[in-house]
Formats: structure tokens, C-alpha cells, sequence
């Protein structure tokens, strides 16, 4: 898997399988940065977990059709279904509690 | 402007040791910092014993549906699946079984397939991949850490021998402020806030202590004038005395139209606004005073910062 980039073209497929983290993001917000770094490193431990980042400047189709008002703004989404919206960052253990939680 | 200096006090000379801190290097947290970059990079090679900190793919059946998994991946050690089974596959190579207890549940776990999670080493060409921009080395690496952590320090304590040295100076200098230059700048600020104030649908005149909270902390609009004005003296007197330094310094300050440009830009980014509105809250008039003001500032951060840190 890792850390994939959506675009208004392939968002909808890399949200359709498994159990995927949405992060919609903007490259100036200070947060976002942040919650960045966590997902970093939630790749080197759980590499088989989906992460699908959406810049919402470069996209704002896709936060608008999300109706994202603020960033960062997390989903859970598994095969396509949205299970949880989370506005403001997950703190490194509270996001491995959600993953177990969605994945097992 | 009609305002100048006509004579800056030598604030190099100031006596800051009442702001220093002694600075120890916490090289537990370098090492934990260190370790954690190891952490984040690793490489993954399929392979035959779990390990912890290994992906593994299991087939686990039980009568309980939570354990009767065709398909399974888990991260052996991460402890999000179940502890108990998590610690009883270590050692346990592909195609094995073994029966475990959890949750007062028999389970059959059989290993599918292993992925060994690979620890790279802290070497200078891994520092270099995945380290901080421009640092090469691993003992740049760990300079770079340590200059992190004065940073941090300096952060907190920077900000009261700041205002001592901006006292010290803005009161032994010797400065004309005319009246007008005065009016120039609380007639900038206002017009700024006049128009953060539409933004928001209000007259600025008009606001209440309700309207203000949480925005400015003032209760009405002549507690405004008065901060405004209160704040107009440091604002006109840093942008003379940037302007005095740049030119005693023989520094030219960036005041190009393109350097603005690109701010209105950044602007526009930053708050998700459009540009007109962007170049009305920040003009260039403003963009000039505000290029001195900086310079003003750097000149005097980088005057302290050495001085208030004392390293053992």
C-alpha cells in the first residue's frame, strides 16, 4: 500500500477497498503538518493499513463534494462505506485504537 | 516620513545576562528522536519466523467468529489485534499451527505468510534520504538535534530579553517623531481594522464588548484607539530604526513589487480568500513599513540569541 495522493480522477477507487484513512489536507496548515508526520509514522508499523491524502487546495472538488470545512478533516471508509469523519488531528494511539477497532 | 533617528543607542553593549539559561544537551531525547527515524523508514523482505514488529498474514479458527478468519494481517507487537496471540506467534514459521487461548476462546492459528520488517542503520547516507533538508551526515544529524533543542529553549525564553532590549533602546535613542507620520500609521492600522471588521458585517465604531470577545481584547472602540495608538509608537518607532540600521549597514531591504506579489499570493493561500480582498487588508504601502519592521526584528534576534544561551 503507503501513502497514496488522490485526484479528482482516482479518489473514488482508492476509497473503494479495504479499510482506508482519508486525510484532507492543506499544504499551509500547521496541524495538517503534523498529522502528516503520524501518518508517517503509522506507515513503518502498519504498512498494510490504506492512507489516502487529499490536498484540498489542489482538489477542492473532492472537499467540496466531502463538504470539508475545515483541515485537517480524517474518514474512515471501508469498501467504500464512510464509517467515521473526524475534524482536527488523532493522536499516534487513538488512531492505531480506530484501526483496530474498523479492522478487526 | 518626516520622522527620524538622529541617534541610535548602542544596544550591543546591553548586559543580558539576566535572561540566560544554562544549556544541557538531553541526549535521551536526541537518542530517542534518533531511533524513532529508524522506525519510520523500514524496509520489508518476505521471510519464513515471525518476528515482532513483523507483518503476518493468518488463518485462525475458532467457534467465535472474531477468531475465525480466513485471511488476517496483523502486526506482530503493535498489540491491536490481541496481545495474548500476538506474543504466542513469535518464533512460529510459515505453514505452522498452534492452538491458543484468548478471550477464554480456543483458537487454531496456522501462518500464512510472514513479512520481517527490516530496521535500516543510522548511517550518513540514510540521514541523507530521509534526514532533515541539508543535513548529510549522521553527525550533522545529531548537531542538527541539539541546535533543535536550544531552538525550544530560545523559543521560551527569548520574548522577555526582547522587550528589554527594544526598552532599553526605543528609551536611550534619540528619536523625532512628527505627528503626522503618527497619524500615517494608526490611520494604516485602522484601516485594517476596519476592513477585518466588514468582513465580519461590522461597523467598527459600532461594536459592542460582546462583538469584541474573543477577537480583540478590548470592551469598545475608543479602548481600541487607545490600544491601536499604544501600539502605533513601537510600530513607527521599529520601522525608523530598521530603516536607520539597513542604511548605517549599507542593507538593502527587499521591497520589491514581486516579493509583495508573492506575500499577496501567500496570503491568498494561507486564509482561502481572494486576492483583491488580500491586497486591500495588506497594501504596499504597509508591505514597505512592514519589510523595515522585520529587519528590525532579525537584527535584534540575532544580537540576543547568542547571548542567552550559556552552554555546559
Amino acid at each position: 500500500m503507503a501513502i497514496q495522493y488522490a485526484t479528482n480522477e482516482n479518489y473514488k477507487e482508492l476509497i473503494s477497498n479495504g479499510l482506508v484513512i482519508v486525510d484532507f489536507f492543506s499544504t499551509t496548515c500547521v496541524p495538517c503538518k503534523m498529522f502528516s508526520v503520524i501518518l508517517e509514522d503509522l506507515e513503518g508499523e502498519l504498512p498494510f493499513v490504506n492512507v489516502v491524502k487529499v490536498n484540498t487546495t489542489d482538489y477542492p472538488e473532492i472537499g467540496k463534494e466531502n463538504h470539508i470545512e475545515a483541515v485537517p478533516t480524517i474518514m474512515f471508509y471501508k469498501n467504500g462505506e464512510l464509517l467515521e469523519t473526524n475534524i482536527g488531528i488523532i493522536e499516534y494511539d487513538d488512531l492505531k485504537k480506530k484501526i483496530a477497532a474498523y479492522m478487526y | 516620513m518626516k520622522s527620524k533617528v538622529l541617534r541610535l543607542y548602542d544596544y550591543k553593549k546591553m548586559d543580558l545576562s539576566n535572561y540566560q539559561v544554562d544549556f544541557h544537551v538531553d541526549q535521551g531525547r536526541i537518542d530517542a528522536e534518533s531511533n524513532h527515524l529508524i522506525l519510520r523508514y523500514p524496509s520489508w523482505k518476505e521471510g519464513v519466523e515471525v518476528n515482532l514488529g513483523d507483518t503476518v498474514t493468518l488463518k485462525t479458527q475458532s467457534k467465535n467468529e472474531k477468531f475465525n478468519k480466513e485471511s488476517l494481517k496483523i502486526s506482530v507487537g503493535s498489540f491491536l489485534y490481541s496481545r495474548k496471540l500476538e506474543e504466542a506467534i513469535v518464533g512460529m514459521r510459515v505453514g505452522e499451527s498452534k492452538s491458543v487461548t484468548v478471550d477464554e476462546e480456543k483458537v487454531t492459528v496456522t501462518i500464512v505468510s510472514v513479512t520481517n520488517k527490516i530496521l535500516p542503520k543510522m548511517t550518513d547516507a540514510f540521514v541523507k534520504e530521509f534526514g532533515p533538508e541539508n543535513v548529510e551526515t549522521v553527525e550533522q544529524y545529531k548537531e542538527y538535534l541539539k541546535n533543535k533543542q536550544k531552538e525550544e529553549i530560545l523559543e521560551e525564553i527569548s520574548y522577555r530579553a526582547e522587550r528589554a532590549v527594544i526598552r532599553e533602546l526605543f528609551s536611550n535613542s534619540e528619536i523625532v517623531v512628527a505627528k503626522e507620520d503618527f497619524d500615517y500609521c494608526m490611520k494604516l492600522q485602522m484601516d485594517r481594522h476596519n476592513v477585518l471588521a466588514e468582513l465580519e458585517g461590522y461597523n467598527l465604531k459600532e461594536m459592542t464588548k460582546e462583538d469584541f470577545e474573543g477577537k480583540i481584547p478590548v470592551s469598545s472602540y475608543w479602548e481600541l484607539i487607545v490600544l491601536l495608538q499604544d501600539n502605533c509608537w513601537e510600530y513607527l518607532e521599529s520601522y525608523l530604526i530598521g530603516c536607520y540600521m539597513a542604511e548605517t549597514e549599507g542593507i538593502v531591504v527587499d521591497l520589491s513589487e514581486e516579493t509583495y506579489n508573492q506575500q499577496i499570493k501567500d496570503y491568498v493561500k494561507h486564509w482561502r480568500t481572494d486576492e483583491a480582498f488580500a491586497r486591500k487588508i495588506n497594501t504596499f504601502e504597509e508591505f514597505k513599513i512592514l519589510q523595515y519592521q522585520a529587519y528590525f526584528y532579525e537584527t535584534l534576534r540575532s544580537f540576543y540569541k547568542n547571548k542567552l544561551i550559556k552552554e555546559n
